[in-house]
């Protein structure tokens, strides 16, 4: 009798011990580290020399190391150490050194999400990614910083994916092509990367993207507040300078054309792979970018109606966006033409209660204020990085250039 | 072929469920199997003393009520520890899994955030009067170098363009020639076929 009474309250107490654990211990779940939030404190940005590669970004590095803020430390990516010469008296920027023979982007944004809980911060790598040898930064990272790599199956480009306070926005393209491969819904995908990434999925848009990753377009914002990209106000903007001042819109477009080599004597590169790359021409498109810019602005309305109506408190920043149409896009001819000029393409943080913004800048000072007087107007402190013109041309700005690893 | 496809698809999302504790349940079902085992001899043990004990009380009817309840209440204070500590155990083994639970494979830190640390000490190597950063691509003048190969390879196409254009002008001339020489062989046929009929040879057209 006995015998079984002991059993019993064991299995009991045993049982009890088993499911009331959650209440006892606090288990820390990974959560993808957010873009808004507290003091940033170490990013990642990536070198490339003009040996190497077409887009060479020294110079923007340099903006990017000096605009952000004195204690802010910057790991700098690079497959050709021997090019670059630095400061010697300047301990922010440590080089990580990807091997040689890799080909590397100027983007670290994109191979891989960073997720933390309170104990480990982790990279998580879609299972595919193939541009360049872009999959190599996640892993010289975690030797460096030893921390974690883990290998996703799930599909994903960061750019496509932006961190609120507490949800996570992923344009609708990734949860598509996620749902194709591997034969499920839409909602289902939703589930699987919440599961990922710790938190509550929001798709931004219902139908194939307009612009190919939506942090040129949404940054989520403190306090239930989320900005989107406003390209009608953008377009209106510039058309006015290009009636008011045409001198200013030429130049513009001249120094784009001059800084695209970073040598404004050259007109053409030869690739790696021995293919011709001719400077763009840029001079005279603002017009045409103005008119895809109006075009785009019923798009990039829905999407704010969408986030409106989630509850969102939406802001809208003004923005240039020329045309995206992969029609006009061959292997001969990439889109690389005229620079997208997003202001929400940011780094944003918060430290003692006060709201600051890294803003890119291109080069239309009538654009580049208005961008900034509607952040301050939205009770930001702005501090501007200049030079953005050229890699905008690729299609990327300052988010896209620097991944943050850790906040305060 | 899509069944293949969505099984291969669910033992691949095993990542995702288990994110940062995918060695937590192995471990933990594993410790808790010997930790049971360990507890169950030690019950055991203790059934089969206690039954022995009982079998002497029975055996002899003239203890005193007294002692009897001291021993109950021995026994009872026993069992009541047992279980105490039973429960202890337990807590004990599952607040303490719970912490390598966590822990993941390779290098990775295991309590406290080893990226936090790391940037402590880069923000501790970094001088107090750091000034403007400032890298140069000292690569710049190798753009040269590109411009020079870029209009070696304009050169090398030029030159093949105008070995394609000579060959293109010869060809024309040939197909000229062909062309004149063909309209000569047909004005023979006709004169031939005139002489023919001529000296009165029938032929078809």
């Amino acid at each position: 009798m006995k015998t079984t009474t002991i059993g019993i309250l064991f299995t009991v107490l045993s049982l009890i011990t088993f499911f009331a654990k959650p209440l006892f211990i606090n288990e820390p779940v990974p959560e993808m580290l957010p873009d808004v939030g507290t003091k940033i404190q170490l990013v990642v940005c990536s070198a490339t020399s003009a040996r190497r590669s077409s887009l060479r970004n020294t110079e923007l590095v340099n903006n990017i190391v000096n605009g952000l803020d004195d204690d802010v430390h910057v790991m700098l990516l690079v497959n050709d150490r021997a090019a670059f010469k630095d400061s010697s008296n300047n301990g922010r920027v440590t080089f990580v050194e990807i091997p040689t023979e890799s080909d590397i982007t100027i983007w670290p944004q994109d191979p891989f999400v960073v997720v933390n809980d309170k104990e480990n911060t982790k990279l998580i790598t879609p299972g595919l990614f193939k541009r360049k040898d872009d999959r190599l930064m996640a892993t010289q990272l975690s030797t460096i910083l030893g921390i974690e790599v883990v290998q996703s199956e799930l599909l994903f480009e960061g750019g496509n994916i932006v961190c609120g306070e507490s949800e996570v926005f992923i344009g609708f393209d990734t949860l598509d092509i996620n749902s194709r491969v591997f034969e499920t819904s839409i909602k289902e995908m939703e589930k699987r990367f919440s599961k990922l990434f710790g938190r509550t999925v929001v798709t931004i848009g219902n139908q194939s993207q307009e612009i190919g990753h939506i942090d040129l377009i949404v940054t989520p914002l403190s306090n239930n507040r989320i900005a989107v990209a406003d390209s009608r106000q953008g377009a209106e903007v510039a058309n006015r300078t290009l009636t008011q001042s045409p001198d200013r819109i030429t130049r513009f477009e001249r120094n784009c054309e001059r800084g695209f080599f970073g040598n404004p004597t050259i007109n053409a590169l030869v690739d790696l792979e021995g293919n011709s790359i001719d400077c763009p021409k840029v001079v005279g498109q603002t017009k045409t970018a103005i008119s895809d810019s109006r075009n785009l602005a019923d798009a990039l309305d829905k999407i704010a109606i969408q986030l409106s109506e989630q509850g969102y408190d939406v802001i809208r920043i003004p923005a240039l966006i020329p045309n995206q149409s992969p029609e006009s896009e061959t292997d001969e001819n990439p889109i690389l033409a005229f620079p997208f000029m997003s202001y929400n393409n940011v780094l944003t943080e918060t430290v003692a209660n006060r709201s600051i913004v890294y803003l890119p800048q291109y080069g239309i000072a009538e654009l580049d204020s208005a961008a900034i007087q509607c952040w301050e107007g939205n009770g930001f402190e702005v501090r501007p990085i200049e030079g953005f013109q050229t890699s905008a041309m690729y299609g990327g700005a300052l988010r896209c250039c620097t991944k943050v690893l850790l906040r305060e | 072929m899509g069944g293949k496809k969505n099984r291969r698809a669910r033992n691949l999302s095993h990542f995702e469920s288990n994110i940062s504790f995918r060695n937590k349940e192995a471990v933990f079902l594993g410790l808790f199997k010997e930790f049971f085992i360990r507890h169950a001899v030690c019950i055991a043990s203790f059934v089969q003393s206690s039954q022995r004990t009982k079998a002497k009380y029975f055996a002899s009817s003239f203890k005193t009520i007294n002692s009897e309840n001291f021993m109950n209440a021995k026994r009872m204070l026993l069992n009541a520890g047992t279980i105490c500590l039973l429960a202890t155990a337990v807590l004990l083994s599952q607040s303490a899994l719970s912490g390598s639970a966590s822990a993941t494979p390779g290098d990775a830190p295991r309590k406290a955030d080893n990226l936090k640390q790391r940037v402590k000490i880069l923000e501790l190597l970094q001088e107090e009067d750091d000034k403007e950063f400032l890298l140069v691509d000292a690569s710049l003048s190798d753009l040269n170098a590109r411009v020079e190969a870029n209009e070696e390879r304009c050169a090398r196409t030029s030159k093949r363009l105008v070995e394609t254009d000579k060959r293109a002008g010869r060809m024309k001339m040939r197909i000229s020639e062909n062309q004149t020489g063909r309209s000569e062989i047909r004005e023979t046929i006709k004169r031939l076929k005139a002489d023919l009929r001529a000296n009165g040879i029938k032929l078809s057209d």
